[in-house]
């Protein structure tokens, strides 16, 4: 045992970071990272041409759909292939508005037979736009959306929620 | 052999990680604390009155263990930033010698290669230390793997050749990487459809879920399947991934309904069996097809009814009313349909023939360590078959 304790403190001398722990707290102050060469940097995240055109396409398309009156038809366009790329707050908010339109635009009674419609990754997507919905600070649509939650969770399950939870692609 | 159930620790701490011996006749376990505990079976019961042998070396909770089958060894690791190979000396007492990792935080995971003469450790240093044996200092020394790894590193598994190592890592990636060491290899490992450059922390591969538009969480666990080529893995945002190494690797993603899971292991070649935060256990197969598929959950537990139960009319209706009396509420159920009560911290096979479990253990927060039968399991669901 004496042994074994010895060990360990010449182990901490041979660390190359090591601090004392016997010191009460003083090293909680220290910022190991500062030691190590590189910090974590996220991805490149630039807006392209690409991702505004396919926010205003999708904007128009869904229009469309509902000036038809196609609403459970402009759902799926709606959550399809979000852009998870764009780091730009305001096209990100437009974008949402996008999707809220239609959203709100399906009756209560319709959002069942909506959401049997859609793959099992626009269910994931939806679940994500519901969250970036309730996230809105006016509130308007989260009534309306909390159907929505209702009847999304029992065709995606928790496992849905959790994806909303982790994932660094983010709607809104 | 059907279930069993064992409440090792008393009282009930959430069992961390354990790990069995050779015989499974005895078992380390980690209860939440910086101690641990070795339990001992006497014939088909185990002694749970006291631990048969407390490993008492590290500071703080103990996040690893690892038991090796044949040298009899077990690996320790933990947040106090050491580890410690333990070897049964004289037949008396269990002896630690250190590791020195040389890491700047926690250690998070351990595991021995199958060839037991190489130890690798995960931390939250971002950094993997192979270590290895050094007869002249009477010391574990260790090689550092640091790049390109960008967080801390939640799970490790070696291929069953002993040279390549999968991490799995909270930027959402595993990685597989030659850890062989030249001073300790007997032979010149051959290369495998992973990778074939033979230099020390080489990596072949970073492997991210292609969870298509979703992205995917921090990898709680990634396991070789038996023949070493294919990949499995599960991460927090409740799916469980799969690439097999000679078919372009390209990762296969299985989202599911539930929680997410925190341990997997391979059943069979064609076969995975996770378990996580719902507390039952999961099995995922490899059709004909090479896809992957959910299959079912393997913990059917009748939910004990407590309403169902003998007590006569009149006892019961005193009861309901009472409750509705003092809690304004009919008694309420609180436990799972399952046998485990909370969140399954660890899967291990058990018992195997050949490439295929028989049997398999699995620990929960709730303290519970159970021994699952293939069998048994197959014989308690219609038309399951589990190879």
């Amino acid at each position: 045992m004496r042994r074994g304790r010895h060990t360990k403190h010449f182990a901490e001398d041979m660390s190359s970071f090591s601090v004392s722990v016997g010191d009460s707290s003083k090293h909680r102050n220290i910022d190991v990272d500062s030691l190590l060469r590189e910090g974590y940097e996220d991805d490149d995240q630039s807006v392209d041409a690409s991702v505004v055109a396919s926010i205003n396409d999708r904007a128009t398309n869904v229009r469309t759909l509902l000036n038809k009156g196609d609403a459970a038809g402009s759902v799926a366009v709606a959550v399809d292939n979000p852009p998870f790329n764009c780091n730009d707050a305001a096209l990100k908010a437009k974008n949402l508005e996008t999707v809220m339109s239609s959203l709100s635009a399906v009756r209560a009674a319709d959002i069942p037979a909506v959401i049997k419609s859609l793959t099992p990754e626009q269910v994931d997507n939806l679940v994500k736009y519901i969250y970036a919905g309730f996230a809105i600070p006016s509130g308007q649509y989260s009534g309306h959306l909390l159907l929505w939650h209702e009847k999304a969770i029992e065709v995606g399950g928790l496992g849905s929620i959790t994806r909303v939870l982790t994932s660094r692609k983010t709607v809104n | 052999m059907s279930t069993s159930i064992t409440q090792f620790v008393n009282p009930p701490a959430p069992v961390v990680c354990f790990a069995y011996n050779k015989d499974r006749t005895m078992i380390a376990i980690s209860a939440n604390s910086e101690k641990v505990f070795i339990y001992r079976r006497n014939g088909a019961n185990w002694d749970t009155s006291a631990p048969a042998f407390v490993l008492a070396e590290h500071d703080k909770l103990v996040t690893g263990i690892d038991w090796a089958p044949e040298s009899n060894r077990i690996v320790t690791c933990s947040q106090d930033r050491n580890a410690y190979v333990w070897s049964f000396e004289d037949g008396v007492a269990w002896r630690p010698k250190l590791v020195l990792l040389r890491i700047n935080r926690a250690a998070t995971c351990v595991r021995w290669s199958p060839d037991e003469r190489k130890i690798a450790v995960a931390s939250g240093a971002r950094t993997i230390s192979i270590c290895y044996f050094q007869p002249q200092h009477d010391w574990w020394a260790c090689r550092h793997i640091k790049k390109p790894i960008r967080s801390t590193i939640l799970s490790l598994d070696w291929h069953p050749n002993s040279v390549l190592v999968a991490a799995g890592c909270a930027d959402f990636t595993v990685r597989v990487f030659f850890a062989g060491i030249k001073e300790v290899e007997t032979a010149r490992p051959e290369p495998t459809p992973w990778g074939s450059k033979l230099s020390f922390d080489t990596c072949y591969h970073e492997f991210r879920g292609a969870c298509g538009t979703s992205a995917c969480g921090w990898v709680h666990s990634v396991k070789f399947s038996p023949d070493g080529n294919t990949l499995a893995w599960v991460s927090h945002s409740s799916s469980v991934h799969f690439v097999t190494s000679d078919e372009g690797a390209t990762v296969q993603t299985v989202n599911f309904n539930g929680l997410p899971q925190r341990s997997v292991i391979w059943a069979s070649d064609n076969s995975v069996i996770a378990g996580g935060h719902d507390a039952n256990i999961h099995l995922f197969t490899r059709g004909h097809d090479g896809q992957w598929a959910y299959v079912r959950p393997l913990d059917a537990t009748e939910k004990k009814s407590s309403s169902a139960g003998p007590a006569s009319g009149a006892s019961a209706a005193m009861n309901m009313f009472r409750q509705l009396d003092s809690r304004g509420q009919q008694e309420t159920d609180t436990s799972l349909p399952t046998v485990h009560q909370n969140a399954i911290t660890q899967l291990s096979p058990y018992e195997s023939s050949g490439s295929r479990v028989t049997a398999f253990a699995s620990s929960g927060l709730d303290g519970k360590v159970v021994v699952w039968s293939i069998n048994s399991i197959e014989s308690s669901m219609a038309g399951l078959k589990i190879a």
